[in-house]
């Protein structure tokens, strides 16, 4: 292991533009949360988070204005464990969280890492927590910690991987306007959430029936109601791809690149799933993808760019923000997969969750996460109109004809 | 599982119309002169109410004196003519500034890393001061000269008292 203490780090390529826009109106946070199988305990929580940070050097940052770019320079202070009272996804306020870029949340049996996109992805953000609820989890008994990573103190594992494996050559990703969800916006901070939680294995199953994976199935799924409600296509949904698993980087800063299945009009169920399983197998590419984020890297290496002052550059990351990235996307759907923890501690953690927050005009979004064969889909939304989740869940079980448990943060709206 | 009950309240779209009131009110300076000075002196109450509500300390005197520098280069704007601001006004606030934040550093134990930021963007500053003197906008050269020495002796003595820490925040500020 290197020991060698990182006191300050460079945004990482994709991080870059997310300090330029975020705001309360528009957060750029996720949330990944495991619900125990016990009340969590707030001082044990406490000290899990005390033990943890330290090892995880990436995560213990603040953001810091610099003249040309910000930056993450170390925060010396200490995190500390809230009970939740805002919504999920809310704008992370840099005063309450103590100057740290993430926001660790407990409520009854729910333990919740609120993180902002510009410290890590989805990957870094799930790693983290696994390493917290180990640590919280081995204060009430001697568990072994097998394949689980407990510390990010390699120089890997905060390193810049878009630029590490970026090439020379630079390809444009394809750029269609898309039709949007409308509704009426709630002006909250944070989010509605809407929880499906359903069996993995007998979705797989199903999947495999179809000939197809999980994430294709469920992105079908989504497309043909996202149609069925917004009339006329086009429309994509940006599904993020964890880049680890094509470049061999460790890092837990963001290395993730998205893929935009579009899709111009409704069809039937089959031909929706062979159009979505078309576009993932042809988009997901080492080449095309490496092509794709190099010219991110690119255009970030151009000196005009570097020398123009912090202030300036924002302006034009957040006109490019609302002008082209968010034009090309309707919706986000991400899934990082089975989660793997230590057999023990099954005892300790029921499932988890994953959601990010949901803005104008990607006001409905969509996080999965499966753990020890449960599988959480939840529904993000920033709009009254609940109509394409309502959607979604009654094509889900008519499509995968599976039993299906909802909840929700709704209350009494 | 469930979620707790939340106290929240819905966001409401100020901003939107405090900028529409705000570029009315400027557009009225142009038509009534006078009213530069209650336009300065809304604006200057408006900056102060953000800068309190963000800042406390050494950074919300910092944050209200430029804010002041900034109503006083309003008034000034009446007869087309900044050269008092230019030359006095501003030159006097920041030395006020550089000569506080000296004290400070100087007097309280607090880590380098609470005024860094700060005194980067005093360094921007000064060298916009000499641009501006050797570009002759600034006249009142020696009123120019004692604040960028003041300045200057400041830098050194907080060099000095701060050691290798400086030169690393510099490093973090300006890096491309």
């Amino acid at each position: 292991m290197n020991t060698k203490k990182r006191t300050w780090f460079r945004l990482d390529n994709a991080a870059k533009i997310y300090p330029a826009f975020a705001s309360k109106k528009d957060p750029a946070t996720f949330r990944v949360a495991a619900v125990l199988k016990h009340p969590v305990n707030k001082t044990l929580l406490q000290s899990a988070v005390d033990m943890t940070l330290p090892n995880f050097p990436s995560m213990a940052v603040t953001l810091k204005r610099g003249l040309f770019w910000y930056y993450l320079d170390e925060n010396p202070r200490k995190a500390i464990v809230k009970k939740e009272t805002k919504r999920p996804c809310a704008y992370i306020n840099l005063k309450e969280s103590n100057g740290f870029l993430f926001q660790v949340v407990y409520y009854k049996t729910r333990i919740a890492l609120e993180c902002f996109h510009a410290l890590t992805d989805g990957y870094g953000a799930l790693e983290f927590l696994k390493a917290l609820l180990y640590n919280y989890a081995i204060q009430m008994g001697e568990i072994p910690a097998d394949s689980l990573r407990l510390h990010g103190t390699d120089e890997g594992d905060f390193e810049d991987s878009y630029k590490k494996y970026a090439g020379e050559d630079h390809q444009d990703s394809p750029k269609l306007h898309v039709k949007h969800i409308h509704g009426t916006d709630l002006h909250l901070d944070g989010i509605f959430v809407h929880h499906a939680k359903l069996d993995a294995m007998a979705l797989n199953k199903c999947a495999k029936i179809y000939g197809v994976t999980i994430t294709v199935l469920l992105t079908s799924i989504y497309m043909k109601s996202l149609l069925e409600v917004i009339g006329k296509g086009p429309i994509t949904i940006a599904v993020p791809v964890n880049l680890r698993k094509i470049f061999p980087s460790k890092t837990l800063r963001n290395f993730s690149y998205v893929l935009n299945i579009p899709c111009w009009k409704d069809k039937s169920f089959r031909a929706m799933l062979e159009h979505v399983m078309n576009e993932f197998s042809y988009q997901l590419d080492e080449e095309r993808l490496k092509k794709q984020f190099s010219k991110n890297v690119n255009y970030e290496s151009k000196w005009l760019l570097r020398l123009t002052p912090n202030e300036v550059k924002s302006i034009f990351l957040r006109n490019a923000r609302s002008k082209k990235s968010k034009k090309v996307v309707t919706s986000v759907l991400t899934n990082p997969g089975i989660i793997h923890m230590p057999e023990e501690m099954t005892r300790y953690i029921d499932y988890f969750e994953m959601m990010l927050y949901a803005s104008k005009p990607l006001y409905v979004n969509m996080g999965i996460c499966t753990y020890n064969n449960e599988m959480v889909i939840s529904l993000s939304r920033g709009i009254k109109e609940k109509d394409i989740i309502e959607l979604f869940f009654k094509n889900l079980e008519k499509y995968t004809q599976l039993d299906v448990e909802y909840y929700s943060n709704e209350g009494d709206e | 599982m469930e979620y707790p009950k939340y106290m929240d309240k819905p966001r409401k779209p100020y901003f939107k119309w405090v900028l529409i009131l705000n570029i009315l009110s400027v557009s009225l300076c142009f038509l009534v002169p006078w009213y530069i000075y209650i336009q300065g002196s809304l604006l200057f109450l408006q900056f102060s109410y953000l800068i309190l509500k963000k800042f406390k300390g050494y950074k919300a005197v910092c944050a209200i004196t430029f804010a002041l520098m900034l109503m006083m280069l309003q008034f000034d704007a009446i007869n087309l003519d900044l050269s008092w601001s230019i030359d006095y006004v501003i030159p006097s606030l920041f030395m006020f500034l550089v000569t506080l934040k000296f004290i400070i550093v100087m007097v309280k134990k607090h880590k380098w890393a609470h005024y860094d930021q700060i005194h980067i963007l005093f360094i921007a500053f000064s060298i916009v001061m000499a641009i501006l003197m050797i570009v002759g906008l600034i006249e009142a050269i020696i009123m120019g000269s004692i604040t960028l020495a003041i300045f200057a002796a400041s830098l050194v003595a907080i060099w000095i008292r701060v050691g290798r820490k400086y030169y690393r925040s510099l490093l973090k500020f300006i890096h491309v």
